[in-house]
């Protein structure tokens, strides 16, 4: 806000109660600070009384009355309106109302001229007093997508590790030439099947015609499960399609919240970090409730969580699918039907990270106008379950689609997770990094910030759980200047089955990353560890409020770490270092994923299997 | 073009005090009599439950054909019901009034203009759709912007005071505010201190006006200042444009009434008396004291008062459960009795069979002339 361009406005504020006055002194101290000229009385004044001395004050522009609600207090509002009307006060000056059981309707009732009740910002006040409009101050602050790249320019701060960076990438890039791979033919596939299906020259029957002879070619490269589907219209175990009626009344729903919804400010005096949550309940109907609780409750985006047997299978179905089971099934029109119900500011992330289907997924999101996907060479090989020649053809592929539809992606270390130490963890996610750099894309990095197998076993935590998660992200800044968004989701390996332990402990590890200033977090619901099925909406709301609550209880304040933290980080980044130097002595990528450079068996990771042998020259 | 159409203001003592169910049913009369209707609150009325109590209000239902005009967040949820005719520049807290007609019966939450400048702004508006009736609802005991209107029906009930001898004394006082007589074309001065807003005047046998400082007499400096001038034979009376508070006039009544004998004291209106008292129903004794005493008082501008509508109904504050409301009931045969006796307007209970008294009164005021 320009303190320049105001234009000073003579408030008065009349506190009609007897005794709450807070809100009035709060708000005189703020508009003094604009420079507005104000005048408090002080309360418990008879009405006649101060109207008398309303006359006699020239050139008021508002009076700011407040008043908490009881028996016949709406008579006295009334009363004060009439009087300030008949003493012709009203000619002259805007009154309005405000206390905790204020509404916009009780103001036009009483006969105010605005009213402002329980959750007004101070802000919204001060806007209205000033002429601005307040919902597009809000708008620009709290709900506006932010690239989360933009901040960052990518330049390297550690030149060895930039070499190594370089010499690695460099033979992944060489290794993947004229390799392809169902993945990557199905995605061709759809990518040309999508734009038959939006040309508008052609009539249906031409696209129907094109699009079948696409289809064909793409059920040949998909597995059984899929082209049952395909062809005899059979759904996987556990999957429906939405009815007529069902997504009828979604779409009521969706009219109904996007009409009636009021967002929460989530952060208190700081534009970072953005806060995301994931959904994937298995049916797109309890996503959209939970996508639409979130946004309100203060979420800036949400990322679609696909079942794991997706990433297994070759191909993806098609239609508004309902799975019994976590995650939501990936197709078309699921995910459509999902962003309609997305406020326009928010963002959101379709994970396509690790399975067999990774480049198809990554364009499906390009289309749709998803602002960010997720790809993870290493994990996915490593720890999800896909062969690393097969992800990381694939991978590469997805990267290259991801920059063509201008979608930064997040690399999530979840190795981390089944055991592999952090810094093993950092090597293979600066790698996919800088292979995104070379390949014109857009990388954040998501390193895991919470109480891993790894430090559990090293024993990095037994204190605290700061310096650790700190030396992480510190290690990382040193290297690169790049995105950072812990992940995910923070504080997971912390929660338990007591939902007030698990919000704090999440609210706790948002309050380090605000500290540390990173540019994005993923939250996990207070139930999301234990739910044993869909997680609930009430769970969802507690960590969102928990963040909430510690971002104004932090401010601009900091943790401060024990000096173990300079110690932890200078032992990530000499760790990366040498992995580094391992693999690029190796002189294959893909290779020293086989051989557990980047992640072995003893540390808990295991090639995966899903699509060996599937790469081929073409 | 406008029509001449005439308004009726509905002013209450209080909120509950059956306001709305007055103006739904003369509503419902004029659509049922073809007389085509405008209507609008100064308030916000037609809302399923209260704002304050919690508790049940009635709803306004709307004919097709029926012109409103309504805060255009009121309008949102019914803009396939409304056609939209003019967004007028008055503001709310609710948004712009809106001038819409409606293309199908239902109905409507009704939120207009907050105060008398943009009433006469908005009644202009609905004249010039051409309606035959005007309804203004009033809000709670808001009665200031109301003057605006052609002729006015009190509401009061039970929901005021559960006392009946409080509700007579009060409606009492207003009826002897609202018969104060005006002051008419044969007085001097007549045009010219309509012009005077933000002054008090002071007349003089010779013609002369002088002005004072300020347009009411809420304070004692204004009063001191007024008694030093008209501390003079040749005064013969004083207009206030704005409130006359009820402790000043006691003071002139009781310790200065003989520097007011034979004089005139002229108010704007009824209601700006009304407004500055604490308890009205005190005031009809104090009028009385300054009439006996000799005092003349006047009114620049008046309207008829076309009935009193009683409601016996009140929401009773529920101790036990803390915040809430619950429906209670006066004796409404003592209370109809007690106010008849003493109220010269006609008295009415909208729930009884005297309702098409109600009617009579309305008829008798549109077939007569303008004001």
């Amino acid at each position: 806000m320009d303190n320049n361009t105001i234009k000073i406005k003579r408030v008065l504020l009349v506190p009609l109660d007897p005794v709450h006055d807070v809100a009035l002194k709060i708000l005189n101290r703020k508009l003094r600070d604009r420079g507005h000229e104000t005048i408090l009385l002080p309360p418990d004044i008879p009405l006649e009384e101060i109207i008398s001395r309303l006359t006699e004050i020239d050139n008021l522009d508002f009076i700011l009355v407040s008043r908490t609600l009881g028996y016949g207090v709406a008579e006295l509002l009334g009363k004060f309106i009439d009087l300030a009307e008949a003493a012709k006060i009203r000619d002259k000056a805007k009154i309005v109302l405000g206390g905790k059981a204020i509404t916009p309707q009780l103001a036009a009732e009483l006969g105010f001229d605005k009213g402002f009740g329980a959750g007004t910002d101070f802000d919204e006040i001060i806007a209205f007093i000033e002429g601005r409009e307040f919902l597009r101050e809000r708008d620009s602050l709290f709900r506006k997508k932010i690239s989360i790249p933009a901040s960052h320019n990518y330049h390297y701060k550690n030149n060895r590790i930039r070499r190594l960076l370089n010499e690695i990438t460099d033979e992944i890039i060489q290794w993947g030439e004229n390799k392809s791979s169902p993945g990557i033919e199905r995605a061709k596939l759809r990518e040309n099947m999508i734009t038959i299906s939006q040309d508008d020259k052609l009539t249906d029957e031409e696209k129907n015609q094109k699009i079948k002879v696409l289809k064909e070619k793409y059920i040949a490269y998909c597995d059984e499960k899929i082209v049952r589907f395909y062809e005899r219209g059979l759904l996987p175990d556990k999957v429906r399609k939405l009815s007529s009626e069902e997504i009828g009344k979604l779409n009521l729903y969706i009219q109904q919240q996007k009409q009636n919804i009021n967002f929460k400010q989530m952060r208190h005096m700081q534009l970072l970090p953005l806060v995301f949550v994931q959904y994937g309940t298995g049916c797109p109907i309890m996503d959209i409730a939970h996508i639409k609780t979130s946004e309100a409750w203060g979420a800036d985006g949400v990322f679609h969580f696909d079942p794991s047997w997706g990433a297994r299978t070759e191909g993806l179905l098609e239609g508004i699918l309902s799975h019994e089971e976590d995650g939501s099934i990936i197709t078309w029109e699921n995910l459509a039907k999902i962003k309609s119900s997305l406020h326009k500011e928010t963002l959101w992330t379709v994970r396509a990270h690790r399975g067999l289907n990774t480049p198809e997924t990554t364009v499906i999101a390009g289309r749709l106008g998803a602002d960010l996907t997720k790809i993870h060479i290493v994990y996915g090989s490593l720890n999800g379950g896909t062969d690393p020649a097969r992800l990381t053809i694939d991978g590469l592929k997805a990267i290259q689609f991801a920059a063509k539809y201008n979608m930064p992606f997040d690399e999530p270390t979840n190795e981390e997770l089944g055991g592999v130490p952090a810094y093993k963890s950092f090597a293979g996610l600066l790698i996919i990094a800088d292979l995104a750099l070379k390949l014109k894309a857009q990388p954040i990095l998501k390193p895991l910030f919470c109480y891993s197998p790894d430090v559990m076993i090293s024993g990095k935590m037994d204190d605290n759980y700061i310096d650790y998660n700190v030396a992480k992200i510190k290690s990382l800044r040193s290297i690169i200047d790049a995105p950072i968004w812990p992940g995910e989701p923070i504080g997971f390996m912390t929660h338990s089955e007591d939902r007030v332990q698990s919000t704090l402990s999440t609210a706790l590890h948002s309050a380090l990353a605000i500290s540390l200033q990173v540019d994005a977090i993923t939250i996990a619901s207070s139930d999301e560890a234990y739910s044993r099925g869909p997680i609930s909406l009430a769970s969802r709301i507690d960590t969102l409020r928990g963040a909430q609550e510690v971002f104004r209880f932090l401010g601009k304040a900091k943790i401060k770490p024990t000096g173990k933290a300079k110690e932890y980080e200078k032992e990530i980044t000499e760790g990366i270092e040498k992995t580094l130097e391992k693999v690029a002595k190796r002189g294959s990528f893909v290779d020293a994923l086989y051989e557990g450079l980047l992640g072995s068996p003893q540390d808990g990771a295991y090639p995966g299997r899903a699509g060996r042998d599937t790469v081929f020259e073409g | 073009m406008e029509s001449n159409s005439k308004v009726i203001g509905i002013l209450g003592t209080a909120k509950n005090t059956g306001k709305t169910t007055t103006f739904n049913f003369l509503l419902e009369w004029s659509n049922s009599e073809k007389i085509k209707p405008g209507l609008t609150s100064i308030g916000y009325d037609g809302e399923d439950i209260d704002n304050i109590t919690g508790l049940p209000k009635p709803r306004i239902f709307i004919e097709k054909g029926n012109t409103i005009a309504t805060a255009e967040q009121c309008l949102f949820p019914l803009k396939d019901r409304i056609e939209i005719i003019e967004k007028t520049s008055v503001n709310t807290a609710l948004g712009r009034v809106i001038i819409g007609k409606a293309k199908k019966e239902g109905m409507v939450i009704l939120a207009g203009p907050n105060k008398g400048i943009d009433l006469q702004t908005i009644i202009q508006k609905l004249k010039q759709q051409r309606v035959e009736l005007i309804l203004v609802d009033g809000a709670l005991n808001r009665m200031i912007p109301l003057i605006h209107c052609d002729a006015l029906i009190i509401a009061t009930g039970a929901s005021r005071h559960t006392d009946i001898g409080l509700l007579v004394d009060e409606i009492e006082s207003m009826t002897r505010v609202f018969n104060l007589p005006e002051w008419g074309k044969e007085d001097i001065y007549k045009d010219e201190i309509r012009e005077y807003k933000n002054n008090i005047l002071i007349f003089q046998k010779n013609g002369c006006l002088k002005q004072l400082s300020g347009h009411s007499l809420l304070s004692q400096k204004t009063f001191s200042n007024l008694i030093s001038i008209i501390n003079d034979p040749e005064y013969d009376g004083v207009y206030i444009p704005g409130i006359i508070q009820e402790t000043i006039l006691k003071k002139i009544a009781d310790k200065y009434y003989q520097l007011f004998q034979g004089k005139t004291i002229i108010i704007n209106n009824p209601t700006f008396l009304l407004i500055g008292s604490r308890e009205i129903n005190h005031l009809k004794d104090l009028i009385g004291d300054l009439l006996n005493k000799g005092i003349n008082i006047k009114t620049l501008y008046n309207l008829p008062i076309l009935a009193v509508t009683i409601n016996p109904f009140y929401p009773k504050y529920d101790r036990l459960r803390k915040g809430s409301y619950e429906m209670a009931s006066i004796d409404r045969l003592q209370l109809h009795e007690q106010m008849t006796g003493r109220v010269t307007f006609p008295v009415i209970n909208i729930k009884e069979k005297e309702s098409s008294k109600l009617l009579m009164e309305v008829k008798k005021f549109l077939k007569s002339g303008n004001r």
